[in-house]
């Protein structure tokens, strides 16, 4: 059994990815600029009243744990710093695409955003990143499955079918049914919204270390395994029964060390109430 | 892993890295240190030992380990996570 199409097939006539929103883009080039303000990054944000909003309900969500409450953009801008603005902003623009696929897609990705995050907090140094960055990372990993669940539903269906009856992983199957799996279409996604290229590594290769183009973003592509594998196994899926798997390369591959896991794993469901406040905030 | 229910607890066996095989028994919360233990069996030379699993996470792979934990929050836990499921 082989799959019907390849990317480039796929991407020519049969799916098309979104596109960011400019305001997205127009923050992200600021912040990117080494000669931007804090008050031009809060400046293009109010020109888009929806996501200005979206933005300040998620400073002021327990998941950031202010002390005080943040009633501008301005004011929120100058307390988190343009990089966490960023990645708010982003995380509001995801949210918004995520409306467009299911609440078990939703909660894992929120999930694995929220266990990347454990890692970070749990393994100083890990990989040179920030809290925030590795929550992106765990939020976009399967962002593919949004557009497979768009373009081709009933693919998908056969998909998941077929994995449950050979019992394989779904992002095989989806290579089966479809030709190209859920990883490698999100890598796409993420290179034609201008992300860094070690995110679209990471996303690519988050189920077969092969297909991460990016040496130095292995690591972070085995991490990405890991929280799917720690959603999977806590019974927070993206597709009902999905078994827990994950290629036994991720392991050492992420580098993190097995003694820090319980920790990690204390951290994340301590961190479970959030997960469900970040989801109501979208709804 | 494939778990059974045992009284109030749950039983899964356990292939170890080493070779070894015992199982791992689920009686309580995180906040137990003897809440998730391993126990292998008597050999010709040792008689059968228990072990806290978090004083021993080394002999385990790193996937046993996360799904014992996982497992574990699952039945004990307070953070409402689906219940685990047993055969």
């Amino acid at each position: 059994m082989t799959g019907t199409y390849n990317i480039d097939t796929l991407l020519d006539g049969i799916v098309t990815l979104p596109s960011l929103p400019s305001t997205v883009n127009r923050v992200t080039h600021l912040v990117n600029a080494p000669d931007s303000s804090l008050s031009d990054v809060a400046k293009a944000l109010q020109t888009d009243p929806a996501l200005a909003l979206k933005t300040l309900r998620l400073v002021n969500s327990a998941y950031y744990g202010l002390a005080s409450k943040v009633i501008s953009v301005d004011h929120a801008v100058a307390l988190l710093g343009m990089k966490v603005i960023k990645n708010l902003v982003f995380t509001a623009t995801v949210f918004d695409t995520f409306n467009k696929g299911t609440g078990a897609l939703l909660r894992h990705s929120v999930s694995c955003g929220v266990v990347m995050r454990a890692i970070i907090s749990e393994v100083p140094g890990y990989q040179n990143m920030d809290t925030e960055e590795a929550f992106v990372y765990g939020l976009l990993h399967d962002v593919g499955k949004i557009i497979f669940e768009q373009f081709l539903p009933k693919e998908v269906e056969s998909a998941i079918l077929l994995s449950r009856t050979r019992g394989i992983p779904v992002f095989e199957a989806e290579r089966l049914v479809i030709g190209v799996d859920h990883a490698e279409l999100g890598g796409h996604l993420a290179q034609r919204w201008g992300l860094s290229k070690e995110l679209v590594a990471a996303i690519s290769g988050h189920h077969n270390l092969a297909a991460c183009t990016l040496e130095t973003a292995r690591p972070l592509a085995a991490t990405l395994s890991i929280a799917d594998f720690v959603c999977n196994a806590c019974a927070i899926v993206s597709v009902p029964g999905a078994a827990p798997y994950i290629a036994d390369e991720m392991w050492e591959a992420a580098g993190v060390p097995i003694t820090s896991y319980p920790r990690i794993l204390h951290t994340f469901f301590d961190s479970l109430g959030t997960v469900d406040e970040l989801i109501e905030l979208q709804q | 892993m494939e778990w059974k229910r045992h009284g109030a607890g749950l039983v899964s066996g356990i292939k170890l890295s080493d070779g070894r095989t015992g199982k791992v028994v689920l009686v309580g919360g995180r906040d137990n240190p003897k809440g998730a233990m391993l126990v292998l069996p008597s050999t010709a030379e040792e008689s059968a030992k228990a072990f806290p699993i978090a004083e021993i996470v080394g002999v385990f792979h790193p996937s046993q380990l996360v799904e014992v934990l996982c497992a574990q929050e699952r039945a004990f836990g307070g953070s409402g996570l689906n219940p685990i499921e047993t055969s």
